[in-house]
């Protein structure tokens, strides 16, 4: 993704330029709200996400915020903010952050959000594989539902990934668990089962079951080919 | 403050005091006015039987003849039951009646005195024998007045009590005017003391002339005590964010340092990592807890769906939730409102704290179950969780909960929802759940 960052403070800014940077993502910094307005104007199709800083030196975030809503870019904005007085939360979400996230946070919840943000403006792709009446964009990586998307949490929809992904949608537990968490990752062991589960509960409703495989593993089924 | 002092107390030992007063001076001018009124009677009565005996003295040669007015002592006697004296003479001669009959100590026609032991009225009269003469014919006529003094107590005793009647009528009209004209008082006292604790929204309320005033200078104060609540709360808001940003950097320094040191200084890094995390969940509940005691303070309400604010809140945590792979599932159905009259921000945030206290107690991959439902005069938000349960007494919450050893633990949320439950007449209940885990169940009074 290519991403805006609006922060003043520098040694947060540093720590977020790195982090989103390892994290295989483009990012361009703007520690005014002058700069931001500059960057914003000139490149405003080429970001998918904006960061905003709501206390910036030389005014306050949400009049780039009620900017970017004023034109017509679906580009997602997480708002970063100190001031988590709760009047302030409601109020950023009135004027069209998607999300805000209140200082200080931890690096996980940061991209959990920016995660869940992308997810909401991101629209149908042209191109999708279809999974019974669900169709799968493996670009945004984003499933559909007509033209609705289905809400997958990061861990439901890499089991979803790794279930269509396999010969006859059937994974064994052992490779849902690499593709879950890798190899360096601690997990439970039931951890597997409590993503199938939850992915299950999503996907019912759609006519698509995941059955257990024993001793192997599970599979994905669209019920109606039966 | 001491009831004694009532205004109405006072009011009424004042009006006593008052009553007993005048009815002692009323009875007091009452027996002597009609004491003398009597009197006055009386001596008119005796002067004229006098007059009578005087008019029918003649003298015949060297005798004085005269008739005794049997007619004029009945009229007395009709007048009342008394003893009747009398005695004629001339100058220092006693021609009849009484010898010992006291005389006057001055030249006086009417007096009182003592006569064989009761009190009496006498009159005297006194004429010359024949005109021109220098002897005198003297009558001298009494009456006892024992039931003349009776009755004039028994009437002074009429009048007293008749107005003691009215005044104690007065009294009863006095009372239950002071009670009407103290209602706006009263009302504004009840008013008052239903209120929590800092409630300072002003008094509206129709007031008359004479108590608006006090209104006005009761609603001037709440006003100020507002503005000093708001002053406060933007200094802590402020403060907040100045401790906060530079907590943010370390945090985030921490987390992309915990992944870069060597293996024996992580520790050392993940310590760091709580202790600013503990740090800055202070700082936002200090900020919280003084906003909603400012938010209830100014009385902010609203009507909304308790169901639509959960299932917004949800949504807002989820990526939180997921971090720990914990699942959040509603229960109750989006599409069934439960609406609630309150303060929709304070209890969205009271909501959030006992979705975040369970997120971060349930151990990972467990879901937490969350309904919202309503009773009778209820609605409530029940939220499910498979943590460790509390130990917490939440009778005693108030503050800063230290009964956990745990660095990263802030104890001042709970206390914050239970302060948002009690303000809107809800409470909030915890129970164990069967298999483990605890059921915190926030509720709200519905009016």
């Amino acid at each position: 993704m290519r991403l805006l960052l609006v922060e003043d403070t520098q040694d947060l800014a540093v720590v977020l330029l790195k982090h989103l940077r390892q994290s295989g993502h483009t990012v361009d910094h703007a520690p005014t709200l002058k700069l931001a307005g500059g960057l914003w104007s000139s490149e405003k199709d080429a970001y998918d996400l904006i960061i905003l800083d709501i206390e910036l030196p030389d005014g306050l975030g949400t009049s780039l915020l009620k900017e970017v809503r004023a034109s017509d870019v679906a580009v997602g904005v997480l708002v970063l903010t100190a001031r988590s007085q709760i009047e302030d939360k409601v109020y950023l979400l009135d004027v069209g952050a998607d999300d805000y996230l209140t200082k200080p946070f931890s690096l996980d919840e940061l991209d959990a959000r920016l995660r869940a943000v992308k997810r909401r403006h991101i629209s149908k792709p042209v191109v999708t594989q279809s999974v019974g009446p669900l169709s799968y964009d493996p670009t945004n990586r984003t499933v559909w539902i007509g033209s609705d998307q289905l809400q997958l949490r990061s861990q439901e929809l890499k089991l979803f990934e790794s279930l269509i992904d396999s010969n006859g949608w059937s994974a064994s537990k052992e490779y849902l668990f690499d593709r879950l968490y890798g190899l360096d990752q601690d997990a439970s062991a039931n951890a597997i089962e409590v993503h199938v589960s939850r992915l299950r509960g999503k996907l019912v409703d759609h006519g698509l079951e995941i059955e257990a495989v024993r001793g192997y593993g599970y599979r994905l089924r669209y019920r109606l080919d039966e | 403050m001491n009831d004694l002092w009532s205004i109405r107390r006072r009011l009424f030992a004042s009006w006593f005091l008052m009553l007993i007063l005048v009815s002692v001076v009323v009875y007091w001018s009452a027996n002597v006015v009609v004491e003398r009124s009597l009197r006055e009677g009386q001596d008119r009565n005796l002067q004229a039987v006098a007059q009578v005996i005087l008019d029918s003295a003649v003298k015949i040669d060297t005798v004085i003849e005269f008739e005794l007015p049997y007619q004029a002592f009945e009229v007395l006697a009709y007048s009342a039951p008394e003893r009747i004296y009398y005695a004629v003479s001339v100058d220092t001669q006693h021609l009849s009646g009484y010898r010992d009959l006291p005389r006057p100590e001055a030249s006086v026609n009417a007096f009182g005195a003592l006569y064989r032991g009761e009190p009496t009225r006498f009159y005297v009269g006194s004429k010359p024998i024949f005109p021109g003469s220098t002897e005198r014919l003297r009558v001298v006529v009494g009456q006892t007045e024992t039931s003349y003094q009776t009755e004039s107590t028994t009437i002074a005793v009429w009048i007293a009590v008749a107005v003691l009647v009215a005044f104690t009528l007065l009294a009863l009209w006095a009372e239950f005017s002071l009670r009407h004209a103290l209602k706006p008082v009263i009302e504004i006292e009840n008013d008052l003391g239903s209120r929590a604790a800092g409630d300072f929204t002003p008094i509206i309320r129709q007031v008359p002339s004479e108590v608006a005033r006090l209104v006005q200078t009761l609603n001037r104060t709440f006003d100020k005590h507002r503005g000093l609540l708001e002053e406060n709360r933007a200094f802590i808001a402020q403060a907040t964010h100045q401790i906060k940003t530079p907590i943010a950097a370390i945090l985030t320094r921490a987390e992309l340092l915990e992944k870069e040191v060597e293996e024996r200084s992580r520790d050392s890094v993940k310590d760091l990592i709580v202790r600013a995390r503990y740090a800055s969940k202070l700082a936002t509940q200090v900020l919280l807890r003084a906003t909603i005691t400012y938010r209830e303070i100014v009385g902010v309400r609203e009507q909304f769906d308790l169901t639509t604010l959960v299932s917004s809140v949800l949504r807002t945590m989820d990526p939180s939730a997921e971090i720990k792979e914990v699942g959040l599932t509603l229960l109750s159905p989006e599409d069934t409102p439960v609406v609630l009259d309150g303060d929709r921000i304070a209890i969205r945030e009271a909501i959030t704290c006992l979705i975040d206290n369970a997120i971060e107690y349930t151990p990972a991959l467990s879901d937490i179950e969350i309904e919202v439902y309503e009773t009778d005069n209820e609605a409530c938000v029940s939220v499910m969780d498979r943590g460790p349960g509390f130990t917490i007494d939440i009778a005693q919450l108030s503050g800063f909960d230290t009964s956990k050893k745990d660095p990263s633990h802030v104890g001042l949320g709970l206390a914050i929802i239970e302060r948002v439950a009690k303000s809107h007449g809800g409470r909030l209940t915890i129970s164990s759940r069967e298999g483990g885990g605890s059921q915190c169940v926030l509720s709200f009074a519905v009016s």
